[in-house]
């Protein structure tokens, strides 16, 4: 395995970086990654969180404020790995809150919502946001959600152009209908899983693509 | 006994002669365990004796439960007896076999007599002895059954003995039930009278409220107009009050019904009617001109009227925008006195937060003073109305104190050129326009208080609504829908957005300030005497726990964790990037060439003081950028746990999520804890390569020069050297040299290897016994010359450290030469009949390799203990203990060995040890495992002696050298015979 760097001994949980990627060792789960969703107000961010910590889908979620904390154990390859998804408010007053979380970040979901238009021609700034302050190893995902709505503004290709364009998986979901939502987090952490013990791969992994095709081919 | 029974029982039958003597070995002894095993064994043995004699035989079964046994003991005599099977009887005492009797005995008995067909006879026997056997058992279950009869009879003799006492029963619980049914027949029938006249009663009641309602109609018709008259506009209240709780439609049925003419009562109606209107058109009036004439009293009075006349909502809504208007009027005076404010003045600097202060405390005294009011003439559930009004007059008054702060702060100039700044920081082209930091101090403490004194109104709010609610609204969903809307005005309110903005530009701000402030630190940094570190590490950590702190005076988790966040980025890249940018210049080896350290040397003594070089900055800056990395890593963690006691304690009621939120913020402190572990490696890799690399190499090189195959005398010397591990004893010892050994001084003096400043200094030093120097011969004084020459080598002491002890040696020289020579000859008498010349001569052909090394190596450690941390000190001496171990196990196999040279290597290594591990505080004996095992080997006796110590019998031993490389060094042992080593199964 990678070379593991000893931390000095902090509280009472003993860290080991991996890099940059964290393994704990005392508590019950191996690996802790941090995943920040961002994108415009409105595109159902807080509502993917929700779905897939809580399983609800909450009607009427108002707008989030600052930021906020949610936390998951999944287990992949027999693995328990523990999520922690921090939820970003979209509106532009809460940036300079929601850009110091960029850096640390393992996995970053920029969402749009794929019956509105403008939160897709938003995406750019984000990308410039993410160029800006997140470390350049951060795994990447563009996330077009709300596909159960029937005013679709956004082709899927378009989309997945867009993705291929800027090197992002590319993923549509339902917060709403629960469709892809498991499977988004899910292949992060296996993704994120994957990096760690191969960290010098630059290719995404096969299985994402496959995923996303099949995915693609069923629309 | 056995005799005597047995000369008896000739005339017995077989049967009865072996029972004879059973009975009476049962009588005699009690037939358990054992003895009565033993005695039926005996019994029967006894019995085939006689019954051989007679030519016949016997079994026994006894009893059930010995009869295995039995079965045993039987047979087995049997077996050795070869019998005359003429005539056989089989004794079966079959009561004792009853039920239990073991079948399968049977069975191998039948097998076992099968096998003599002249007893084939024998067969139907048995067979009888079966049905015998039936026959018992049947007949014993019959006995059963019988002896249960007797006690049935007597069961149903009983039963029928019962039989009247259930009819006596029976005729009573009839009668009974008679009674019963008589009984509720009658309550039923009072019950039904009893509603009757319950009915009876509510309708009479219900008339009389009628009648009532219809006299008090006609009052209030008539009162409330003398009353409209007399602008007695409560006693109107309540005459439209009495009439609005009336039924009107059933009172018109009832006049109707009774005076078959609703004229009077429909007129009266109609009456009222317009008198409530007109009340309330009078009252909203009425109380439109109070509020004009701000008039509280008949504010409060008209307030309370609405009520009565069924207008709540009017009322609620004219009262709270005549609240608002006064909140208006104050806040506006508020800001007005803020702008006048003189800026010397003691609160100019956070007048802003001052006046927003003053606007929420007097929401909150509105609220305080008028929630009893509305309470008692409205009831509870309605504060939320009025806050509503007062969030929206409280936008608006917000707004406009923070619109003035803006533009009295230059806040957005300022935040437009800060986050210009910010942007194009990586090119350095507007250094002009760069704010100072320090001007910022000032507005971020007005900003963080704006913001919690605002989060601390917006709870106040909240509270005291939700209190309202919780008691006012009892319906718990129309109590959900109500804390919803409350939720939504709030953090819907335009004085939300506008604290939120104002929380981003103090973060923007924040960070400027932070990595400025970090950059000035950077910038500034210097290296003062006396401390292991530069002056950055206190000032850089001294600015991030500011930061944060001031964050967390905000009361906003969010604008903390932010700034949190921050931090931590800064450290982890900004910060590790400025120590790890000075490691990478390198620690300087610098050896001075020998003239120049002379000059230096010249020149100082004539000053009196010396000058640092560079190089020997250099050396110091490496040293302090170590140091700072490593107390950088101590006050991450010691950050980490006070944040995490002192956030806590800043903002109230914090939830259980929002503790692990900040918790996992806080959690990016270890990763600044890593990388800082990270830039200590990478500066003691540094050390390693220009320090401690080209200097052990050399040192532990010089081990080849030195032949460890050793003659007995030679090897008696060394061991002297070796085990004194004082060096002035050693060099007394040369001391006493005889006069004719002086010229071979000099080269003993050299001989000492490579000499060292440490060695120099241990002589030198005024902690050295001033014997040792007494003894010292005059001829001794020509080595002043050589010290000198030594010094000359020295390489990596500074001149000033070794300038004084230098100056004190030629002092003390001078004072020992005038000492007696008698003195020393004296104890040169005594002492050269231990060093002999001859030995000398050996010793000088082994140089004591060990005691130079340990001396190299602590002149080495002595130049960085008084200047590298205690934790840099001993991962620097555990990598000077690899690398000299690693250097010792080439030199070592490029040697050859004899058993002496073994053991003198062996003695070697545990100096060596001995020596690195008390220089450090941690455990690093198990570097050393390689070497001691190879020490181990090459002192053994003979070859096989490795067994004792290889496999099975290693013990708490664990080799780290391979079979193979056990093999290798055995092989370095010139008296080990290659085929012994071969021959070693390891």
């Amino acid at each position: 395995m990678a070379t593991y760097v000893a931390v000095a001994h902090m509280n009472e949980v003993t860290q080991f970086v991996i890099g940059g990627i964290i393994k704990h060792q005392m508590e019950d789960y191996k690996f802790l990654f941090k995943v920040v969703l961002v994108g415009n107000a409105g595109v159902g961010k807080t509502c993917l969180v929700r779905r897939f910590t809580q399983g609800l889908f909450p009607p009427g979620q108002g707008a989030t404020i600052g930021v906020d904390f949610m936390i998951k154990t999944v287990e992949i390859d027999n693995e328990k790995i523990k999520l922690q998804i921090w939820d970003t408010a979209g509106q532009e007053r809460f940036r300079s809150i929601t850009q110091s979380y960029y850096r640390s970040a393992h996995a970053l979901i920029l969402v749009y919502d794929i019956s509105c238009q403008p939160t897709f021609d938003c995406l750019p700034d984000w990308l410039r946001e993410i160029e800006e302050y997140a470390s350049s190893k951060v795994l990447r995902v563009l996330v077009g959600n709300k596909i159960d709505r029937e005013d679709r503004e956004i082709p899927t290709h378009v989309g997945e152009e867009f993705a291929q364009r800027h090197s992002m998986y590319y993923l549509e979901t339902s917060a709403k209908e629960a469709e892809n939502v498991e499977k988004l987090f899910m292949e992060i952490a296996a993704e994120l899983m994957e990096k760690v013990f191969q960290p010098g791969r630059s290719e995404g992994s096969r299985e994402w693509k496959i995923l996303c095709k099949k995915f693609l081919d069923i629309q | 006994m056995a005799d005597s029974s047995a000369e008896g029982g000739d005339v017995m039958t077989t049967v009865e002669g072996i029972q004879s003597v059973y009975s009476k070995l049962v009588v005699r002894e009690k037939p358990t365990g054992s003895t009565f095993q033993f005695s039926v064994f005996w019994a029967v043995e006894f019995w085939l004796e006689v019954s051989y004699w007679r030519s016949d035989f016997s079994i026994v079964i006894l009893n059930k439960k010995k009869s295995n046994w039995l079965l045993k003991s039987i047979l087995l005599p049997w077996k050795y007896k070869e019998f005359n099977m003429s005539g056989a009887i089989i004794a079966v005492e079959a009561r004792q076999c009853k039920r239990n009797a073991p079948w399968h005995l049977w069975y191998i008995l039948l097998e076992m007599l099968l096998l003599d067909v002249n007893i084939i006879h024998l067969v139907v026997w048995i067979f009888d002895v079966f049905f015998l056997l039936l026959q018992d058992e049947i007949n014993n279950e019959l006995e059963t059954l019988f002896s249960r009869q007797c006690h049935l009879e007597a069961k149903l003799h009983g039963i029928t003995k019962m039989l009247p006492n259930l009819q006596i029963v029976h005729c009573d619980a009839e009668q009974l039930s008679e009674m019963i049914t008589f009984t509720s027949t009658l309550a039923e029938n009072v019950s039904a009278k009893v509603r009757q006249l319950d009915i009876a009663r509510s309708r009479v009641s219900e008339c009389q409220q009628r009648v009532h309602d219809l006299l008090d109609l006609q009052l209030c018709s008539n009162g409330v107009q003398t009353a409209l008259r007399n602008e007695d506009f409560e006693k109107a209240a309540a005459h439209v009050h009495r009439f609005l709780s009336m039924d009107q439609h059933l009172l018109r049925q009832t006049a109707d019904d009774v005076a078959e003419d609703c004229t009077s009562v429909t007129n009266s109606f109609s009456l009222l009617h317009e008198a409530a209107t007109q009340l309330g058109s009078v009252v909203t009036q009425k109380f439109d001109e109070a509020v004009r004439a701000e008039d509280l009293a008949s504010v409060e009075r008209f307030f309370k009227i609405f009520p009565l006349l069924g207008m709540q909502n009017e009322g609620l809504v004219k009262f709270s925008l005549y609240l608002c208007s006064k909140l208006q009027e104050m806040a506006l005076k508020n800001l007005r006195v803020a702008l006048e404010t003189n800026p010397s003045d003691k609160r100019a600097n956070v007048i802003y937060a001052d006046t927003l202060t003053l606007l929420f405390e007097g929401i909150a005294r509105v609220i305080e003073i008028h929630q009893p009011l509305i309470e008692t003439y409205y009831g509870p559930g309605h504060l939320l109305t009025v806050a509503s009004y007062l969030q929206r007059e409280c936008d608006r008054q917000s707004k406009r104190i923070v619109a003035e702060f803006s533009k009295y702060r230059h806040l957005e100039k300022i935040v437009q050129q800060v986050s210009e700044y910010m942007r194009s920081s990586n090119v350095y082209s507007k250094q002009t326009d760069r704010l100072d930091p320090k001007e910022l101090d000032l507005l971020l403490g007005e900003l963080t208080i704006m913001h919690s004194r605002a989060e601390l109104y917006v709870r106040f709010i909240r509270r005291r609504v939700m209190n309202d609610l919780e008691v006012g609204i009892l319906d718990i969903a129309t109590r959900t829908a109500l804390i919803s809307e409350l939720e939504a005005t709030l953090s819907g309110s335009e004085l939300c957005h506008r604290m939120q903005e104002l929380l981003g530009n103090y973060l923007l701000l924040e960070r400027y300030f932070m990595e400025e402030s970090v950059k000035k630190a950077v910038a500034m940094d210097a290296v003062e005497e006396g401390s292991y570190t530069s002056s950055m590490v206190d000032d850089v950590f001294f600015i991030v726990r500011k930061c944060i702190r001031r964050a967390g005076t905000s009361s906003s988790l969010d604008g903390v964790c932010a700034v949190i966040n921050n931090a931590c980025g800064l450290l982890e890249t900004d910060f590790c990037g400025v120590l790890k940018h000075q490691l990478q210049q390198g620690y300087p080896s610098g050896y001075l060439d020998l003239t120049q350290a002379y000059n230096v040397l010249h020149t100082s003594i004539q000053q009196g003081r010396l000058q640092a070089s560079d190089s020997e900055q250099a050396r110091l800056t490496f040293l302090a950028y170590l140091n700072n990395a490593d107390v950088s890593t101590e006050y991450t963690g010691t950050l980490r746990r006070s944040l995490m006691a002192e956030v806590p304690a800043m903002l109230t009621a914090m939830s259980e999520n929002e503790r692990v939120k900040l918790e996992s913020c806080l959690s990016g402190l270890g990763s600044v804890a890593a990388s800082l572990k990270s830039v200590i490696d990478y500066g003691m890799q540094q050390l390693s390569v220009s320090v401690i690399k080209p200097r052990v190499n050399p040192w532990v090189d010089a081990f080849l020069s030195v032949s460890h195959q050793l003659s007995e005398a030679s090897f008696s010397i060394l061991k002297e050297i070796v085990c004194h591990c004082s060096v002035s004893s050693f060099y007394l010892s040369i001391a006493v040299l005889k006069p004719e050994d002086k010229n071979k001084l000099k080269l003993c003096w050299w001989s000492l290897g490579s000499p060292n400043c440490h060695f120099v200094q241990h002589i030198l030093s005024s902690s050295c016994p001033s014997t040792d120097l007494m003894y010292l011969k005059p001829e001794c004084y020509s080595m002043r010359f050589e010290v000198f020459t030594v010094y000359q080598s020295v390489t990596f002491v500074s001149v000033a450290e070794l300038c004084e002890p230098f100056l004190c040696f030629i002092k003390q020289l001078d004072k020992v030469c005038t000492k007696t020579r008698d003195d020393v000859l004296s104890w040169e008498a005594r002492q050269s009949e231990v060093v002999t010349s001859e030995d000398f001569a050996n010793y000088e052909a082994n140089e004591p390799f060990i005691q130079n090394l340990i001396m190299n190596l602590d002149g080495l450690l002595a130049l960085f203990k008084g200047s590298v941390t205690t934790s840099n000190y001993d991962t620097l001496v555990s990598i000077l203990a690899t690398e000299v171990t690693a250097q010792m196990e080439k030199v070592v196999i490029k040697s050859t060995f004899n058993r002496l040279g073994g053991l003198v290597f062996d003695k070697e290594v545990r100096a060596l040890v001995s020596y690195l591990t008390n220089t450090t505080s941690w455990s690093i004996r198990d570097k050393f495992a390689r070497l001691t095992q190879m020490a181990t080997i090459l002192n053994l006796e003979r070859v096989t002696e490795i067994l004792d110590y290889w496999g099975s019998n290693s013990g708490p031993l664990t080799w780290r050298l391979t079979p193979a490389e056990v093999r290798q060094v055995m092989g370095l042992r010139t008296d080990f015979r290659n085929d012994d080593i071969r021959r070693l199964k390891l």
